[in-house]
């Protein structure tokens, strides 16, 4: 097996277990088919995107956009409670099946605290093996002008406040689906 | 009935609910604290308490077993203890640097001095833009100094927006655990609450029903408020970059959504770099909750644009703390709750009474300095010092030791209580000792008619005895039986071993010496039967090791000067001891008894170093072969050759045995462990402890005991005294199968077979 191979299995076995699904798919348009299954499954039309991911990625939104009326996040109050939202990732970590969240601006943040289930989409080559490897990229967004917002998001909202009992989805994402995209467009 | 805002909820009075106890004196804020004694039996009244507790114990336990298995615990917490520890030694560079590079992002770093201090800066922040509606996430600090109270007091509402801190601030009352704040409620309690405080039903039973409810209380709030207050769990120097870790989701949307965002930290939270906080969070989650990692964890540097971010650091006692060698490493704590999770007296009366705000056994040694001494006088009492918090805490603090420092800090300020300052008068008088002992040992003949047991019952001491039967004192104690002094020849080996020729100095410890001399004479039979030279020596005492226990530093260094002055006149290769406590007591405590004195550090240090405990000095000096003793004995102790071990504290946490008594059991001995449930949890004896607090003891003996019986095995074998008294005293008073006995029992009747066989031959 590759790395990315060996990677690949590590994050999908770590993610797997916290209840987040992870799909590898060659190019944009494969992304996009998964993102209207989700829909489909979620039973919604409507997919909250963030800025960054319709500018990072504006192959995947176009096919995206064929099915589904997507929106591009503004402010938190428009994005409170949206069923479905989708957003780019900066890179994965096998060690811990958690993906990095650069979000500097406050609407493309929005997205993925405020949504129901959120989709995360990163190019294959974002997987990285271990938090060590987190390092550069958090010094590197802290150090950016004006400084910077990052978290490594690794599962879903959860709380076990009452009696331990596990209960998925608080005031985040209860539906986390990872992509990763061979050629992301 | 119209559902109330967060606002009224908060506001509501205590709740009047059935099965709900009141946590404070009925003042709107809920403090001050009612007396310890007080909470401590409402705590042991409430059944439901200790059942959740020892539920989250067991299975935080297997969790976070398996959570450390991807990683090599022992070494990570080593070198994250050297970094945080480095960190404190150089604490104002890494404020200063912090400080240059969080300004330059953008942010505004404050610096409280006090409680006051910090509430202060952040009202007039609250002031300063007309903020009447606050959202924070969980922060202990802002407990620390009250923060929800004094905006109250100043009409302004802070709004909890995690969970469980959200459920226990409705219903007045603190968290009960660093990390699981509402780990000591109960569904039922929650709905009822719920149920009377939004003024319609909710779900006593449906865990789902209640968590969408108060999720969906909570989200206005973030919408709402004009500032959100977060916590931190490090502050990354480097970048001026404030770390932060969350499950639910709420300390990402109050550190974004409101205009205005405070981080509330404490000075000691500084680390240098993001490999320093990457290392700690490889230890966080594993630690709090047995996961890799937190849903979020979330690195914060400067603000939001558009938006404003403040930084208060707070000292509030911590420089006083780091001033101080003997407290400075509890500055390392990642407030993970660990420390919690495993410590047998919180597991029986939680954290309202096993600590102040800062609970479990860092909140016994941190609250001194950041709440005052006298909040945690009560508290501390009821450690037991079975060291079980230092095994599992990833900084790896100190912390019994720690903690019997903030009881001679009690025992200084407030005086021993009477009765153990003429114990430990007696004690370390070993004159007067020994004539009590042997007057003690006729006068309790009306009430041992000849037996082994004390089992009449004093009405004064009732509570303290009616669930154990007290040991005899011994009619000769070992140092009648062995001649004091004199080296005992060695007899011929019974089995090929590393000791054979070597001479050792027993120590049998005063319990030993007095009340069990036949495990002393074991242990003594044992090594002479390996060959070995014994000699028992002049001029022993009590290691001192109760008078430690107990905070009486002055008699406990008395003891320590006879034991020291006794033993290092020996001239033996090793000195050995049955009494694991003992063996923990001078080869580890002493040092720090005389840390100060530069006339007997050196000599405790030297002693330190000869002393062994007995199964250690078989399991590396001897080496005893596989099969060796796997032989019948007929009238044996352990007729089915069945039993189950039970780790004395001081074996297992202070001196690290667990392999090698199960070598010598299974595969020297040849006998079958059926091992206990929990079989590192301690058997509630803690010396005085059992007295002090005999219901707590009582519980924990109990448990130690059923689960032994469940076993199937009838002989419980330990390597301790204490654990042997109090669990003999309970086996005999509740009639159960059971037999205790220590592990040299069993060895000492194979080798007085063998050796009769041999001298036959
Ligand atoms: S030594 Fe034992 S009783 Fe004391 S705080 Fe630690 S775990 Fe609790
Ligand atoms: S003292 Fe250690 S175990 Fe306890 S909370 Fe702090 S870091 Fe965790």
């Amino acid at each position: 097996m590759s790395d990315t191979e060996t990677m690949l299995e590590e994050f999908g076995r770590r993610a797997a277990a916290l209840g987040v699904r992870v799909d590898r798919v060659p190019d944009s348009a494969a992304a996009a088919s998964t993102v209207q299954g989700t829909a489909t499954d979620a039973r919604v039309t409507r997919l909250v995107v963030s800025g960054e991911v319709r500018r990072r990625a504006p192959g995947l939104i176009q096919s995206i956009e064929a099915s589904l009326d997507v929106e591009t996040a503004t402010d938190p109050a428009a994005v409170r409670d949206a069923p479905l939202a989708l957003t780019l990732a900066h890179t994965a970590y096998a060690e811990t099946g958690s993906v990095l969240l650069a979000e500097p601006d406050l609407p493309d943040r929005a997205v993925g605290m405020l949504s129901g289930t959120l989709v995360v989409v990163l190019p294959t080559g974002g997987l990285r093996a271990g938090l060590e490897d987190a390092v550069a990229g958090l010094r590197a967004i802290a150090s950016q002008p004006g400084g910077g917002y990052a978290t490594l998001m690794t599962g879903p909202s959860r709380t076990a406040d009452i009696e331990r009992v596990l209960t998925v989805g608080v005031q985040g994402p209860g539906k986390v689906v990872v992509v990763f995209v061979d050629h992301l467009l | 009935m119209t559902a109330p805002s967060p606002h009224d909820v908060l506001r509501g009075r205590q709740p009047d609910v059935d099965g709900i106890p009141p946590d404070h004196d009925g003042t709107e804020h809920g403090w001050p604290e009612r007396p310890f004694r007080e909470r401590y039996d409402e705590a042991l009244g409430d059944e439901r308490l200790a059942r959740n507790l020892t539920a989250f114990q067991q299975s935080w336990r297997g969790n976070r077993g398996d959570a450390i298995e991807s990683i090599d615990f022992g070494d990570l917490r080593d070198r994250l203890r050297a970094s945080k520890t480095a960190t404190i030694a150089d604490l104002e560079t890494h404020i200063a640097t912090f400080q240059a590079a969080a300004e330059r992002a953008g942010a505004r770093v404050h610096h409280a001095a006090s409680a006051a201090d910090a509430n202060r800066i952040i009202r007039e922040l609250a002031e300063l833009h007309d903020v009447d509606l606050i959202a924070k996430s969980k922060s202990m600090v802002s407990e620390e100094i009250e923060l929800n109270h004094d905006f109250r007091e100043h009409g302004i509402d802070v709004v909890e927006t995690d969970l469980g801190e959200w459920i226990v601030q409705v219903m007045g009352q603190r968290p009960s655990h660093l990390v699981m704040p509402a780990i000591h409620l109960g569904r039922q309690q929650i709905g009822a609450v719920l149920t009377e405080r939004l003024g319609r039903d909710v779900s006593r039973e449906d865990i789902a029903e209640q968590v969408r409810v108060v999720r969906d209380e909570i989200r206005e709030v973030f919408f709402t408020a004009g500032m959100g207050i977060t916590g931190a769990n490090a502050l990354v120097a480097e970048t001026g970059t404030v770390m932060m870790c969350t499950n639910e989701g709420n300390g990402r949307l109050t550190s974004s959504v409101p205009r205005i965002h405070v981080v509330i930290a404490g000075i000691e939270k500084l680390v240098p770099s993001f490999e320093d906080a990457v290392m700690q969070l490889r230890l966080l989650g594993r630690s709090a909750t047995a996961q890799t990692l937190t849903s979020y964890t979330t690195f914060i540097t400067g603000p939001t644009p558009g938006h404003e971010m403040h930084i208060v650091l707070v000292d509030n006692g911590r420089r006083q703390m780091a001033a101080l060698p003997e407290f400075r490493e509890a500055l390392n704590c990642i407030r993970c709750g660990a420390c919690s999770n495993v410590c047998p007296p919180y597991r029986e009366v939680g954290g309202h009474v096993f600590g102040h705000i800062y609970t479990g056994a860092i909140g016994l040694v941190v609250t001194p300095f950041l709440n005052g001494l006298d909040a945690v006088a009560g508290p501390q009492s009821l450690c037991v010092s079975c060291n079980a918090c230092a095994t599992v805490c990833p900084v790896g603090i100190p912390l019994p030791r720690q903690i019997l420092d903030v009881r001679k800090m009690v025992v200084r300020k407030k005086g021993l209580h009477p009765a153990k300052r003429v114990a430990f008068g007696v004690l370390s008088r070993p004159a007067a000792f020994a004539l009590a002992s042997r007057v003690g040992a006729k006068a309790q003949l009306p009430l041992t008619r000849g037996g082994t047991f004390v089992r009449t019952q004093l009405p004064v001491l009732n509570r303290q005895t009616r669930w154990r039967s007290l040991p005899a004192v011994a009619r000769r104690p070992l140092r009648d039986r062995i001649r004091v002094g004199e080296t005992q020849p060695p007899l011929r080996p019974v089995v090929p071993n590393g000791a054979a020729g070597r001479t050792v100095a027993l120590f049998p410890g005063c319990i030993t010496d007095r009340m069990y001399p036949e495990q002393g004479q074991a242990v003594n039979d044992v090594l002479r039967h390996l060959g070995v030279r014994v000699v028992l020596p002049v001029g022993l005492n009590c290691c001192g090791l109760p008078a430690n226990n107990s905070g009486d530093e002055p008699n406990a260094r008395r003891m320590a000067r006879q034991t020291i002055r006794a033993l290092e006149r020996t001239r033996a290769d090793h000195i050995v001891s049955g009494s694991a406590s003992c063996v923990a007591m001078i080869a580890q405590d002493y040092v720090h008894l005389f840390r100060e004195d530069p006339v007997w550090l050196p000599r405790a240090e030297r002693l330190a170093a000869r002393v062994t405990d007995f199964t250690s000095f078989l399991a590396t000096v001897a080496e005893l072969p596989a099969g060796s003793l796997a032989v019948p004995v007929p009238g044996s102790i352990v007729p089915d050759g069945r039993v189950t071990y039970h780790d004395s504290c001081q074996g297992l946490n202070a001196l690290g045995l667990a392999a090698e008594p199960r070598r010598l059991l299974a595969d020297v001995m040849g006998l079958r462990i059926d091992e206990l449930a929990e079989s590192t949890l301690c058997c509630g004896f803690g010396g005085s402890f059992s007295f002090e607090y005999p219901d707590v003891a009582e519980r924990l003996m109990n448990r130690k005991l059923d689960d032994a019986e469940s076993t199937g095995a009838r002989v419980i074998v330990t390597d301790n005294q204490g654990c042997i008294m109090h669990l003999r005293g309970g086996a005999d008073a509740g009639r159960r199968p059971l037999r205790v006995v220590h592990i040299a029992e069993l060895l000492a009747e194979r080798m007085r077979l063998l050796g009769a066989a041999r001298s036959v031959e």
